[in-house]
């Protein structure tokens, strides 16, 4: 997935109720930072970009999304 | 996994034949256990095959047939944040963590951003005591791999799996937002307590307006993760103090909902899980417990401890947790 694809995902309220738990929380944590802090979002789109690379079950959530 | 109440001589039992163990139950049952491949956490509750039920001398006991291997951890309160080290690749871990604990606090403000703590099934929960000794007994964990006895710290148990093996960790939460925007909250700052708070826009002290609206506090506040539906559930209402107590934090900048009104807590539960739940490991709030009446009333086929907070990676309230495994 592309940064511009995640940023939507991250500065948005998409619904992934189809997601795993642990994609629907991390997503849910990191969209809460942003909105709290929007200059944090590079550091949060590499945290969401790590955690996809790490497992492969994210990938496929989000790209399901 | 294979869930069954047991006396204290059959668990034991099943210790001594080498099994790998998850064991909810008294304190004086647990004490009693000898050393092996298992951990424990207390309660009294428990959700069985015949209902809901107290089990004073009886231990709940959850076996792992299809580990491959075990590694028992207790962590210090410091120390949580490692957690996720332990991880065996493509297995699950639990957790046990005793109610009212620093360990409780610390993992339900911080959890969420632990390294790491998302890649691969967490699953546990809040060990209790009998409602009536809260105040007086502390609640336990046990580490069966050195018989020690902790009030504090997490105990982790690390599970690894066959080659091939599927988990699956979800929640179910009967509660559902009342989308009303006269409970509709918004909290400035990160708590299990909270005195301020924004409703649609205006502030206001959270617990005079509970107790001026006539707020039913049996029901959570339910937070939208993404579309898991996270609750938090209210612990007491101080409105000469102005504060409001929970029994897991409010996370400032989610939107919190006060849950619809629930006429039958079993058969919302009944109606959700299906005929599922017979080899499935799983928790239930003690919360669901007290407020639906479920002692003596069944839950479909989830059977498991009852507990003082569920564990599904993060901490819980008034939700079941489930976590399957499947091996190739």
């Amino acid at each position: 997935m592309d940064d511009k694809r995640l940023t939507a995902l991250l500065t948005g309220t998409t619904d992934l109720s189809k997601a795993s738990l642990a994609t629907r929380i991390l997503v849910s944590r990191l969209r809460i930072e942003v909105r709290a802090k929007p200059e944090n979002l590079p550091e949060k789109l590499t945290e969401l970009k790590s955690f996809i690379a790490k497992n492969a079950f994210a990938g496929i959530d989000l790209a399901n999304a | 996994m294979k869930n069954q109440l047991l006396s204290l001589s059959d668990t034991v039992a099943r210790i001594q034949a080498g099994e790998t163990l998850s064991i909810a139950g008294p304190e004086a049952l647990l004490a009693q256990l000898p050393r092996g491949t298992w951990i424990g956490g207390t309660t009294v509750y428990a959700l069985t095959e015949a209902g809901g039920a107290r089990i004073d001398d009886r231990l709940f006991v959850t076996g792992f047939p299809d580990a491959t291997a075990a590694t028992i951890r207790h962590l210090p309160t410091d120390a949580l944040s490692t957690l996720a080290d332990g991880y065996a690749p493509g297995g699950v871990s639990l957790v046990l963590i005793p109610a009212f604990s620093s360990a409780h606090s610390a993992f339900a403000m911080d959890g969420m951003g632990y390294p790491g703590l998302f890649d691969q099934p967490l699953m546990g929960w809040v060990t209790g005591v009998p409602v009536e000794e809260i105040g007086t007994t502390a609640p336990a964990v046990f580490d069966g791999a050195t018989g020690q006895r902790h009030g504090d710290g997490a105990l982790v148990m690390h599970l690894a799996l066959p080659a091939g093996s599927t988990t699956s960790l979800d929640i179910v939460n009967i509660f559902t937002q009342s989308n009303n925007p006269a409970t509709t909250f918004s909290f400035a700052q990160t708590g299990f307590t909270a005195t301020n708070v924004s409703v649609g826009g205006k502030i206001v002290n959270l617990a005079r307006y509970i107790t001026e609206k006539g707020l039913d506090t049996r029901l959570p506040l339910v937070a939208n993760y993404a579309g898991a539906l996270i609750n938090v559930a209210i612990r007491a209402v101080d409105a000469e103090k102005g504060e409001v107590s929970f029994f897991a934090p409010v996370v400032a900048g989610a939107v919190y909902h006060l849950a619809n009104p629930l006429e039958d807590y079993a058969a919302a539960f009944a109606a959700q899980i299906g005929a599922g739940g017979a080899g499935t490991h799983s928790c239930n709030c003690i919360l669901n417990y007290l407020y639906g009446d479920m002692a003596g009333q069944k839950t479909g086929n989830f059977t498991g401890p009852v507990t003082f907070g569920e564990i599904a990676y993060i901490l819980l309230n008034q939700t079941l947790v489930k976590l399957d495994i499947a091996t190739a």
